[in-house]
């Protein structure tokens, strides 16, 4: 969390904005950071609109949706942006780039971090925590993968044997657990 | 990791919405895919669905194309099967490598991961995807066709997520005057598994199919496969628009037909120049190259079409000299030519 501070820091010479997250903690960003998420833009262009310049940069934007420690790690993520949407070049590159995508936590951490993207219309976090996700259940199973989403498999039970038999290679080599 | 208290699944309070499951599907691999589709009745019908192969095709795509020249190469031997990505740096990287269920047969076309392969003696066709591990013996109509050569050509039909493959049996007859028998063309579609008769006309020339010369296989681009074509002394490109199953004249570039450097597909004639189409930059190129490899450097001759059918857009790209080419393969997105040299 050392990228965000709680302080007001009015000697600041680039354009800031606060950030407000469900837990009522309050984050003063960049505004070039800020504009990445499409929801605050829009709020913030909408108070634009209404003619609140007098009020500068005291304008509070509220993220009911957002807990601190996700915003948190948003922020750090925007802040190393240019060099992680690169498209990889080669093969070590896209390792190097699966290496990357999993320093951002639990598959849990993960599921946060995609609700708060997907709720703040932050199109390349999106992006990048998706594939994340999908890095980590690529090789699960089909169990895992209706616990981790809560999804009740819903096939007759010798229509799926006979699907698994179909593609049985499908089935091979998938995580213990 | 941030927040300790977190379980490891999903209650069903904590939904992904539909169009996030959507997205976080398409970054997985093929094999992953197949397994999922189990997953349940709704994410059978998400994972088949012709919005997702379309959107995973191309996500597919994408990140192979990026920064890389592209180009892949298949090599073949009669046990195995294996692609290779031509890098930026000029080197090779194997992607894959399949064994190889079709030694009798000739790979003849490849179209978005589908293989075409065809064993002129038994006349028979197969379609194989190797990321599926499914492959289709298609009950061809070839057999209908004696004192015939085969053509064929495999293409993706966008519109219905859908392949064709076009068929045009050209006949060996009419060379010593007599009547031709009329050229057939045929198009099989892979989901009804079924083929269908059509008439090679052409706008004003309902019948442009007798006495037509042809490639055996066809260049897939823009919806299209396209194939040098020559009729009675005129030559042209023909192409077969796979959405609305018609057929076009491409004339082909008038420098080039100045220059007398006829006639193309002359069975008979002593050949020293060949022709070949390819994409070059993302445009219909024809690509004119020696076969006689005694002379020492050869010169290559690039047209390019601008403008996709526009007869004005040909372009006189550049004249290259080269030597000891055995093959040429085809174009880079960067636009090098991959060729195969003798030594």
């Amino acid at each position: 969390m050392s990228n965000t501070s709680e302080n007001p820091n009015p000697s600041s010479s680039s354009a800031k904005i606060t950030l407000k997250t469900s837990d009522n903690e309050l984050f003063e960003v960049e505004e070039a950071v800020a504009m990445k998420f499409c929801t605050v833009k829009q709020y913030f262009e909408d108070e634009k609109d209404n003619d609140v310049a007098a009020r500068g940069s005291s304008t509070v934007i509220p993220l009911p949706n957002v807990h601190s420690a996700v915003l948190a790690r948003l922020i750090s993520y925007c802040k190393k942006l240019p060099q992680s949407n690169a498209v990889a070049d080669n093969h070590e590159e896209e390792e190097t780039k699966k290496k990357e995508r999993k320093q951002y936590g639990t598959p849990g951490d993960l599921v946060d971090l995609i609700s708060a993207a997907n709720y703040l219309d932050f199109k390349e976090g999106l992006e990048f925590f998706n594939q994340a996700l999908a890095d980590h259940i690529q090789n699960k199973s089909v169990e895992y993968v209706r616990k981790f989403f809560g999804i009740k498999g819903d096939f007759e039970p010798h229509e799926e044997e006979k699907y698994r038999e179909e593609y049985a290679w499908a089935f091979e080599g998938v995580d213990e657990d | 990791m941030f927040q300790p208290k977190r379980k490891q699944y999903l209650s069903s309070e904590e939904h992904i919405p539909c169009d996030v499951v959507f997205d976080i599907l398409t970054g997985l691999p093929v094999k992953s895919l197949i397994r999922f589709r189990c997953v349940s009745n709704s994410w059978y019908s998400t994972i088949t669905s012709r919005m997702f192969f379309t959107t995973h095709l191309n996500a597919v795509l994408l990140s192979n194309n990026n920064n890389s020249p592209n180009g892949f190469l298949l090599h073949m031997t009669e046990k195995e099967l294996c692609t290779f990505v031509y890098n930026s740096d000029r080197t090779l990287t194997e992607v894959s490598r399949f064994r190889n269920p079709f030694y009798d047969h000739d790979l003849f076309d490849y179209c978005n991961g589908v293989f075409l392969f065809y064993n002129c003696y038994c006349r028979t066709i197969c379609l194989w995807n190797p990321s599926i591990q499914k492959f289709r013996m298609i009950a061809a109509s070839a057999n209908h066709f004696p004192n015939c050569y085969i053509t064929l050509g495999l293409a993706y039909h966008s519109a219905n997520n859908d392949f064709k493959i076009l068929l045009i049996a050209v006949a060996y007859g009419g060379i010593d005057g007599e009547q031709a028998p009329p050229t057939e063309a045929e198009i099989y579609t892979l989901s009804t598994d079924s083929w269908r008769r059509a008439v090679i006309s052409v706008g004003s020339e309902p019948n442009i199919g007798s006495h037509i010369r042809l490639e055996r296989t066809y260049l897939f681009f823009n919806g299209a496969l396209h194939s040098l074509a020559s009729t009675q002394g005129h030559n042209f490109i023909l192409s077969f628009d796979v959405n609305e199953e018609t057929f076009r004249k491409i004339m082909l570039p008038q420098d080039y037909i100045n220059n007398g450097l006829l006639p193309i597909l002359d069975l008979s004639a002593d050949i020293d120049q060949q022709q070949q189409l390819a994409v070059f930059k993302g445009s219909l190129a024809l690509i004119d190259f020696p076969v006689d490899r005694d002379i020492g450097d050869e010169i290559w001759h690039i047209w390019v079409m601008r403008e996709y059918g526009v007869f004005d857009s040909w372009t006189k790209l550049t004249t290259v000299a080269l030597s000891s080419v055995e093959r040429f393969f085809g174009c880079t997105d960067s636009g090098e030519l991959l060729v195969k040299k003798l030594f």
